[in-house]
């Protein structure tokens, strides 16, 4: 008994350090993959750029042209036709606003006389006053319709009108060079956003099939070798792959496979022996040797073992979190076109309900999911989940009043829950109690790839097919996602081993722990840092940024990129925080460090006119908001574990767990509502700073709480 | 058993045609009137027939609604009425069509006239160039009339006109010479005096003097255009009114020369006389209008009672270039592409 569990436990130390350094391998090559790809990919897209700018500014000059052949002909009808002096036409001015407006291409329109002097302009740059004469009419030149020529950093074309053979007076049609410039910036920005896409979709699935195919199964055959060296065959590894892999795994297990059987014939040829002797002493010789065999090899009838790890999940659930994120960055205008002509509230709480309902139906799935996955098992859950996203999504699709979206969208809600828990399960079940940091991390880190594709994908979605159509699109993605998740775990559902699942919900109904953790001022402090985050999450980002920036006159794309940047900001730093923060240990200073930037980020839009423009001034705020959110999420979660780590006696882990994520998601929910509120006052920047405001004073009462607790507990903030 | 479902049916909608339909061109299985005769139509001039008649012929044609047209002209006079009526008594058309308001008093009176019996009450009437049919007592009220009678209003809506005018120069005062005798001009005057100031421009409204016979005197035109100048008028506008059908040449020219704008709400101002722009109804769209009016009544049998007034929606947005050069006022650039230029014969 001691003895199986010494092997069992030596057995784990080596499987890990084998993964540990084959993760260090599958790092560089997934590095040098993103690198490779990366490069390709800017190469591909700088080619394909180049070739779209020559394109542009002849395209740009088409429309100028026709424009302008339209204006002279108007131009000539009201000259000549009707007989007006071009020095007494009334009205030009507006007229060419009109054309203008209509034609934002356009840079500038001028009406000159014969010898270039300007009669009429609408945008003409004054250095330029002075220089149409630059592209002005050839006498010399044979007769034509229009030409065109560069006067400065703009293409000019030159159309006359003439009267009885005479040059009466030329119209000026300009085009930037600014414009195409602007254009091009635009293509950029989505092309950029598209290689961020998908390089973190390459990247996850190539770190899905590395991990199904190399690294557990390579790990898994360490182990079993490992284990052979010391005499045990009780292992098979379970592959089903036609590569190298599959190959040395079969040919390893056919080797185990003649061991055992040689294994036998040997013990049952001893038996045969012993059997035959009359000597009593000889035969008990022998039946030594064969318990001392016994004793030294051990075998099994098992056929295989399939490992479960924590990353099998990882690749489904990144897709449904990408399915889920596509309608985040339009989903507040999306409401806006739903909503009734005589609302029941006001218009800014009538477009936050959908999405604080949403999030209150995932909290409604959480609280009864636990029970759910104790009766159905985490993958089944999975499935169920799907099933709820996808008819959600095409009930989205297909609604056409406002409570029917809302109804929709609950049960999105719901079927976000219920697979948020299975996954969490999932990984709470399998990961080894070494690497259980890197396995949550997987299981964040899915739902972090999820945030940088999701909002850009469906912004250029929205833009090119249409909102609603994002949703047949998300609902698409969930069928996938669910489709990953039927092929990677039905296997082992069939065999499922059966732990008792921890359902923390179902045991956390005492009023106990509640007690004993809200009488913690640590708690109290990290909760109080914890809601406002994630408020901010939903009613800043998810809320007031698409409504924001829209007012502003950004499209669905821009909205997408800008708030992909916070994904990619959690992506990059949050790793990089949680290295830092537990090299120093200095968790307390990180979480309110972050909580500050973000709430000091919220006042950004109250210094638009300082910063450069109201969308830079939202674009910061993204900035200080995501950089905030990375240096406070690592650090507050490992301060959680430590408090409750510390209840351990008191209070079961997971108990304490779903506590605080009961807390901390209720940020999510009163968010969108309370920016709601809080818009129908004042203005975007105002509501922004007043959240802003309300993280700032939750910080300054976090570190009240913590300095109670220090003068109380001595050492124990960084303990 | 499907043959006999689906051809019976059509087999017997054909002949059903065959046999209602007595000549071609009967089409739409309208009909006609009793016996499948023509619809005889009485029209009621007030000087001979216009574009509006050819267009209400058009539209009657176009659908292929038979018809027998009669025309009579009062030849400017109401006193030309009797015989006509006697007329229509005699005949009994299924319809009458009367053009302005004078023709249609004189043939269906108004709504509280003392002697009913010197017009005719019963059979269904559409007019067509009436200015103001409810304040003249024509109709109760445009969406139901209160009679046999219905028809189509021509005038484009005024806060439209004035809109225009404002679109066209930012003027100032605008000025109406008026003829306080007729109904129509004192009507007009009335709602102008409410519309004006809230276009943003003030208005001056100038009765013409009486002669001896109690009637507007023409000869106190060019005094009138002169005094309304020095008050700082610097537009004049011209309603429905008949007086200025008649003198429209003789003021229009002195309003040139004193340097003022003319805007016409009539196309037979503009047409007759050298105003310089106007927003008016385009006559044949018109006529085409009363056609519909006209069908509506003798074919799907709605009682003209309950048939509201129809109006165009758009108009037609005259300038006379002639004048316009005359008087160096030219159009704006957006206003050139929707304008109609005409020439009303100023050299």
């Amino acid at each position: 008994m001691n003895v199986s569990a010494d092997r069992a436990a030596k057995q784990g130390s080596v499987g890990v350090q084998v993964s540990a350094q084959q993760r260090g391998l599958f790092l560089r090559l997934l590095v040098l993959g993103g690198v490779v790809m990366l490069v390709s990919q800017i190469v591909i897209s700088w080619i394909a750029l180049q070739g779209f700018e020559e394109d542009l500014k002849p395209e740009l000059n088409r429309k100028a042209i026709a424009v302008g052949r339209a204006l002279t002909s108007e131009l000539s009808y009201a000259i000549n036709d009707l007989g007006i002096p071009p020095s007494e036409l009334v009205g030009v001015d507006e007229y060419f606003r009109h054309i203008l407006d209509a034609n934002t291409d356009i840079q500038f329109l001028a009406l000159v006389d014969g010898s270039s002097r300007v009669m009429y302009e609408r945008n003409l740059p004054l250095d330029l006053r002075g220089r149409l004469k630059e592209n002005a009419y050839d006498p010399r030149a044979p007769a034509q319709a229009y030409w065109t020529g560069n006067i400065g950093k703009y293409l000019d074309s030159g159309f006359p009108i003439y009267s009885n053979g005479n040059l009466n007076a030329t119209l000026h049609v300009g085009v930037s060079g600014d414009n195409v410039r602007r254009q091009l910036a635009t293509v950029l920005y989505e092309i950029i956003a598209v290689i961020i896409v998908s390089m973190v979709i390459t990247l996850e699935f190539l770190m899905m099939f590395m991990s199904l195919r190399i690294l557990d199964p390579t790990a898994h055959i360490q182990k079993v070798l490992e284990a052979g060296s010391k005499g045990e065959f009780t292992q098979r590894v379970f592959l089903r792959a036609r590569n190298e892999i599959g190959l040395m795994v079969s040919n390893l297990n056919r080797l185990m496979y003649h061991l055992e059987q040689r294994y036998l014939d040997f013990q049952f040829e001893l038996r045969e022996l012993r059997d035959a002797q009359i000597d009593p002493l000889v035969s008990q010789k022998i039946a030594m040797l064969k318990t001392q065999a016994n004793r030294r090899y051990w075998f099994s009838d098992r056929l295989g073992l399939v490992e479960k790890t924590p990353s099998l999940i990882r690749v489904p659930f990144f897709l449904f979190i990408f399915s889920e994120e596509l309608s985040r960055s339009f989903f507040p205008l999306f409401v806006g076109s739903f909503i009734p002509i005589e609302p029941v509230f006001s218009y800014e709480v009538m477009i936050s309900l959908p999405i604080t309902l949403f999030m209150a139906a995932i909290f409604v799935a959480t609280l009864f999911a636990g029970k759910l996955t104790q009766r159905l098992g985490s993958s089944r859950l999975f499935l169920a989940g799907i099933c709820c996203a996808f008819v959600g999504y095409c009930g989205t699709y297909f609604s056409d009043s406002y409570t029917e979206l809302i109804l929709w969208r609950c049960l999105n809600g719901i079927g976000y829950g219920l697979i948020f828990n299975a996954c969490e399960t999932w990984v709470a079940l399998y990961a080894k109690e070494t690497n259980r940091a890197y396995s949550a991390s997987a299981f964040v880190g899915a739902i972090f790839a999820g945030y940088v594709c999701g909002p850009s994908m469906g912004g250029m979605f929205a833009d090119y097919v249409g909102q609603q159509m994002t949703f047949l699109i998300s609902a698409g993605l969930s069928v996938v996602s669910g489709l990953v998740a039927y092929q990677l775990l039905r296997d082992l559902d069939a065999e499922s081993n059966v732990k008792p699942i921890p359902s923390p919900e179902s045991k956390a109904t005492g009023l106990e722990p509640w007690k004993i953790l809200f009488g913690n001022a640590r708690f109290i402090g990290t909760v109080l840092t914890a809601v406002p985050t994630r408020a901010t999450l939903s009613a800043f980002l998810f809320f007031l940024v698409p409504l924001y920036l829209n007012h502003l006159g950004h499209s669905n794309t821009e909205i997408g990129q800008m708030m992909m940047l916070y994904g990619v900001l959690i992506v990059v730093g949050t790793p990089v925080i949680a290295r830092l923060a537990d090299h120093t240990r200095r968790y307390v200073t990180f979480t309110v460090a972050g909580a500050s930037l973000s709430g000091l980020g919220l006042f950004a839009g109250m210094a638009s006119g300082f910063l450069g423009g109201e969308s830079r001034a939202v674009l910061i705020a993204i900035i200080a908001v995501g950089t905030g959110h990375c240096l406070v999420m690592s650090p507050l979660y490992a301060i959680m574990q430590q408090i409750i780590y510390g209840y351990r006696n008191q209070i079961e882990i997971p108990v304490a767990i779903s506590i605080y994520r009961f807390v901390d998601r209720i940020g999510l929910v009163i968010g969108p509502l309370l920016a709601a509120l809080l818009v129908q006052q004042m203005s975007y920047p105002g509501a922004m700073a007043t959240i802003g405001g309300l993280v700032i004073l939750a910080v300054l009462l976090t570190l009240v709480a913590v300095n109670t607790d220090r003068r109380r507990v001595p050492g124990g903030v960084t303990a | 058993m499907n043959f006999r479902r689906t051809l019976l049916p059509l087999v017997t909608g054909l002949l059903a045609i065959l046999l209602v339909a007595p000549a071609p061109g009967y089409a739409q299985g309208t009909g006609g009137g009793e016996n499948g005769r023509p619809y005889r139509i009485f029209a009621v001039v007030w000087r001979g027939e216009t574009e509006v008649e050819a267009g209400f012929r058009d539209y009657l044609n176009q659908r292929g609604i038979p018809y027998e047209l009669t025309v009579r002209s009062l030849e400017l006079d109401r006193a030309n009425a009797p015989p006509i009526v006697e007329e229509i008594r005699r005949t009994k058309p299924d319809l009458i069509y009367t053009w302005g308001t004078g023709a249609t008093l004189s043939i269906v009176g108004s709504t509280d006239t003392d002697t009913p019996e010197k017009f005719i009450r019963d059979i269904p009437t559409i007019f067509v160039l009436v200015a103001y049919p409810q304040v003249a007592n024509i109709i109760k009220s445009y969406e139901s009339t209160g009679r046999m009678v219905s028809g189509v209003s021509f005038l484009a809506p005024l806060d439209v006109q004035l809109n225009v005018i404002r679109a066209y120069r930012p003027f100032r005062k605008l000025a109406a010479i008026y003829d306080k005798t007729a109904r129509n001009s004192r009507i007009n005057i009335e709602q102008l005096q409410e519309a004006v100031p809230k276009s943003g421009m003030e208005f001056l409204p100038v009765p013409v003097p009486l002669n001896e016979d109690g009637k507007p005197d023409p000869d106190t035109l060019p005094d009138l255009i002169r005094q309304v100048k020095s008050e700082g008028a610097d537009v004049l506008y011209i309603g429905p009114d008949a007086f200025f059908t008649r003198h429209g040449v003789t003021y229009t020219r002195t309003a040139i020369e004193a340097g003022l704008p003319v805007f016409a709400s009539t196309q037979v101002t503009l047409k007759s006389s050298h105003s310089m722009f106007g927003l008016v109804s385009n006559y044949h769209t018109l006529g085409k209008l009363a056609g519909l009016q006209a069908e509506k009544i003798l074919v799907d049998g709605i009682n003209p009672r309950n048939l509201p007034i129809a109006q165009l929606s758009r108009f037609k947005f005259w300038v006379n270039i002639d004048v316009v050069k005359a008087l160096g006022v030219y159009p704006p650039m957006n206003m050139i592409s929707i304008a109609d230029f005409k020439d009303s014969g100023l050299q």
